[in-house]
């Protein structure tokens, strides 16, 4: 029997990442009355965008909305808007308490700059967050003209405060600050829409929504009563600045100015060249055309072809966050193991590129993960996979890109015949300036919270 | 060198339970530096514990450790004796002869109270803790050698000539999927047989539902968890008609242990340095510890994944066991968590090595020595 997701009761942003929505705002807010915030929330709920299909046109092609809306809440916010206790009790933990606690920093590599007390935002010196507001569009028009609508609707109601907005703002050819193509591999969902396209793991709905089953064969625990519970996930968000001169300059320093060099060892870092090719399957040289065909630029596996890390190396982002069937003796129970640690990626770039005119400005990524069980899922790819200096054999090696390396001794193994390249003391590229979890509850469980549960 | 595992429950003298643990966790947060027992000193330990237990009225004590225990003992008379005299000094029957009488009584009394293992898994069998201080040094110098100009032309010169990947060998290719299909398919029909009944069915919706995790409780037993490396200490009762099915299963493991030419990891699990199941208590209780590689959730996450009929068969001999089993993977963590008891002491003497690093390590110098050490070495070098 296959799953047959709710589709008009499941926020869009979980199910889609808007590929054709360039610009957004996130609205972080925090609630002073629980009574005007719960009638705030009826007025706009018929504003929040479900991920049922989109109209399809005479010709029919899908019409793609040119504005979304979603929104996600805090635990405290779900407490300041009144739901009661037992439904606030019986959300994960990790929710309730939110990315904190100085031994989940230490896993999570939220130490030194990174550490909680240095946040823009969710840490324990800055404002509460209770609801965020996320807005997508089209344009820079209609994105502004968006914010300006809720805005005014805030203003108009009273009771909640716009604590913070984040603008975040896509890249051209979908690509991240230090240059590669972001976003290729994504889990396709089973039940979903979408047909998975070649080499894609088809992965239990439950991983990714509550109230269906996930890759234990169960139907995990949801927040009660199961209207709030069901057809919800979690989100992850976490602002990570990338220090674009810093990496720049360490490849420049690793590759002795050599250009060709600078490029491969940048790609041995992400396991992928920057226009996205994986060097899974073209280890010499960047394919443009291959990084954009998405029948080909994920279909790749590591056990078979490449088990020593010659292509792809070992410790690289794409094969860390991603082990594929490449991360036990065996293949067949490295994909279960992979399958179980998923998660769906919404990031989008905010801050503008890199260049001598920009290059003190801020900019990063504001990473977004979706994922049912934020211990099992984000936090165990963020602490196992891409903070372990042990991943995979690996002796000091944690994630070269996005990892933790303020102890000054992480090194980037390049497995390479007849030596491997070892390239020691890799600098942070990549700092946490604000980390929260959310809860995105489904359109029912939005009227449910409006009504005061 | 052979590796044993030593495990001793004491008794805690009445009214000394609190400050015993006072002392043993003042122990604990500073295992290095502790003015009680420098563990580093006492080259026969690879891991030690100290686990306090029903409400502090007794102690569990374990080492991983290298030789026989009378000369391990010894050396932790000889080089710890503040230690023994302020830990064990707490518990009933110390001796309290002096001098050599003392060494003699401690000894007996320890193997008195101390319990053999019924499976004892070793990742890398017969290397001792300086065995693997050595090699752990070796793989440092060389890897620091090949980072240096004067690696350079050798690396050169042999990368001119290609590896041909190895094609793999039909036979051999044949005989390990043999061996697989065996072990992947009739050891566990052989568990589920002598082991206790574990529903198979998949129930109906409603009941698939599962709670929570008591998260309270995890972090509690996790807030020191490191990167590297952790302890894990179970006790779980044993349901008393289920204890000969119990005795057979781990009779069954500890065979397979014990063969040889394992792959460091304990029925596919690959981040376990050592691992023990102890029948304590004169049959009631189940003691399984382990000192393992990575946070609880990867390491239990991996335990389910790769050897649920292993667990279905031994802890579903013991009370409040999930129905369903170990793949009813939310209430299997549960049930760890309900009988999971943090130690207050933990040592490691190498702390920042996982079990694929030692591993690893172990086959570098093997290879090295072979090179070095053995007749066809001696040729090759000849012939130059």
């Amino acid at each position: 029997m296959t799953t047959k997701l709710d589709n008009a009761d499941i926020q869009g942003i979980v199910l889609s990442g808007y590929a054709h929505l360039n610009e957004a705002t996130y609205l972080f807010l925090k609630v002073d009355s629980g009574e005007k915030g719960r009638q705030w929330l009826k007025q706009i709920s018929a504003d929040i965008s479900s991920a049922a299909p989109w109209l399809r046109g005479i010709d029919n092609r899908a019409i793609k909305p040119s504005t979304q809306v979603n929104i996600a809440f805090t635990h405290a916010g779900l407490e300041a808007l009144g739901l009661p206790k037992d439904s606030l009790d019986s959300f994960l933990e990790e929710f309730c308490e939110g990315p904190l606690g100085e031994e989940r920093s230490k896993l999570m590599g939220d130490v030194d700059e990174s550490a909680p007390e240095n946040w823009e935002l969710g840490g324990p010196n800055t404002q509460p967050i209770h609801i965020m507001l996320m807005l997508f569009a089209a344009t820079d028009e209609s994105l502004e003209a968006l914010q300006e609508h809720y805005e005014v609707t805030l203003r108009e109601i009273g009771g909640i405060t716009i604590v913070h907005d984040q603008a975040a703002s896509r890249l051209d050819d979908s690509k991240e600050h230090f240059g590669f193509r972001d976003g290729v591999s994504q889990p396709a969902i089973e039940g979903a829409l979408n047909p998975p396209t070649p080499g894609q793991d088809v992965i239990k709905a439950g991983e990714f929504v509550l109230g269906y089953r996930n890759e234990y064969d169960l139907i995990p625990p949801m927040p009660k009563p199961d209207v709030l519970g069901k057809n919800g996930t979690y989100l992850v968000y976490r602002k990570l600045a990338q220090n674009v001169g810093t990496f720049r300059q360490f490849l420049n320093e690793a590759a002795n100015g050599d250009p060709q060099l600078v490029e491969l060892i940048g790609a041995k870092l992400m396991g992928r060249w920057k226009s996205g090719a994986p060097l899974a399957l073209t280890p010499d040289g960047d394919d443009p055309q291959l990084g954009q065909d998405n029948q080909r630029n994920n279909n790749f596996r590591f056990a078979e072809t490449d088990p020593y890390g010659y292509r792809t190396p070992i410790g690289s982002h794409v094969r860390r966050s991603n082990p594929r069937d490449g991360i036990e003796h065996d293949p067949t129970a490295s994909v279960q193991t992979a399958g179980r640690h998923r998660i769906l990626r919404r990031g989008r770039p905010y801050g503008p590129p890199f260049n001598e005119q920009t290059a003190n400005e801020a900019r990063g990524t504001l990473f977004v993960a979706i994922n049912a069980d934020i211990k099992r899922q984000f936090e165990f790819v963020q602490q196992r996979w891409v903070n372990d200096a042990k991943f995979a054999g690996l002796y000091s090696d944690p994630d070269p890109m996005a990892g933790d390396h303020s102890n000054g001794n992480s090194t980037m193994t390049i497995q390479h015949w007849p030596i491997r390249k070892e390239i020691r003391g890799v600098p942070r590229f990549v700092t946490v300036k604000a980390s929260v979890y959310f809860f995105v509850p489904s359109l029912t469980a939005l009227a449910f919270i409006a009504n005061g549960g | 060198m052979s590796q044993n595992a030593l495990t001793v429950t004491l008794k805690v003298k009445a009214g000394q339970g609190d400050t015993l643990r006072a002392l043993l966790c003042e122990i604990g947060s500073d295992i290095r530096g502790n003015q009680y027992i420098r563990f580093a000193d006492l080259h026969t330990i690879h891991f030690s514990r100290f686990v306090m237990l029903d409400n502090y009225t007794r102690v569990l004590f374990t080492t991983t450790h290298d030789g026989p225990v009378d000369e391990h003992l010894q050396e932790f008379i000889d080089k710890a004796p503040l230690a023994v005299e302020t830990i064990f000094g707490k518990c009933e029957g110390f001796p309290v002869t002096t001098g050599a009488d003392f060494a003699r009584d401690f000894k007996q009394w320890i193997g008195d109270n101390s319990t053999p293992a019924n499976v004892f898994f070793k990742a890398y069998p017969g290397q001792s803790v300086n065995a693997v201080y050595d090699t752990i040094d070796l793989r440092e110098k060389i890897e620091a050698l090949l980072n240096t100009p004067q690696a350079e032309p050798l690396v050169a010169l042999i990368a001119q000539y290609p590896i041909i990947p190895p094609k793999p060998n039909p036979i051999l290719t044949a005989v390990s999927g043999v061996v697989g299909t065996v072990l992947g398919k009739i050891v566990p029909l052989i568990l589920s047989f002598i082991g206790p009944k574990i529903s198979q069915e998949r129930t109906t919706e409603a009941s698939e539902k599962v709670h929570a995790l008591d998260n309270d409780s995890l972090y509690s037993l996790t807030e020191r968890e490191s990167i590297v490396q952790n302890e894990l200490t179970i006790i779980s009762k044993i349901r008393p008609e289920l204890l000969p099915n119990l005795k057979n299963v781990l009779r069954l493991l500890e065979f397979g242990c014990e063969l040889p030419g394992g792959d460091g990891t304990l029925s596919g699990v690959s981040t376990i340095h050592f691992a023990r199941w102890v029948i304590i208590d004169g049959g009631t209780n189940l003691l399984f510890e382990s000192n393992y590689d990575g946070i609880w959730e990867s390491y239990i996450g991996e335990f389910i994944d790769r050897a649920y009929t292993g667990l279905d068969a031994i802890w579903g001999c013991c009370e409040k066991y999930p129905v369903r089993g170990a793949r009813d993977a939310q209430a299997f963590k549960q049930s760890i968590i309900d009988h999971q008891i943090r130690a207050e002491v933990f040592y490691s003497a190498y702390p920042h090595n996982s079990v694929k690093n030692i591993l690893n390590d172990l086959a570098i110098g093997q290879m090295i020595r072979k090179v070095l050490n053995t007749q066809a070495g001696e040729e090759f070098f000849r012939r130059l």
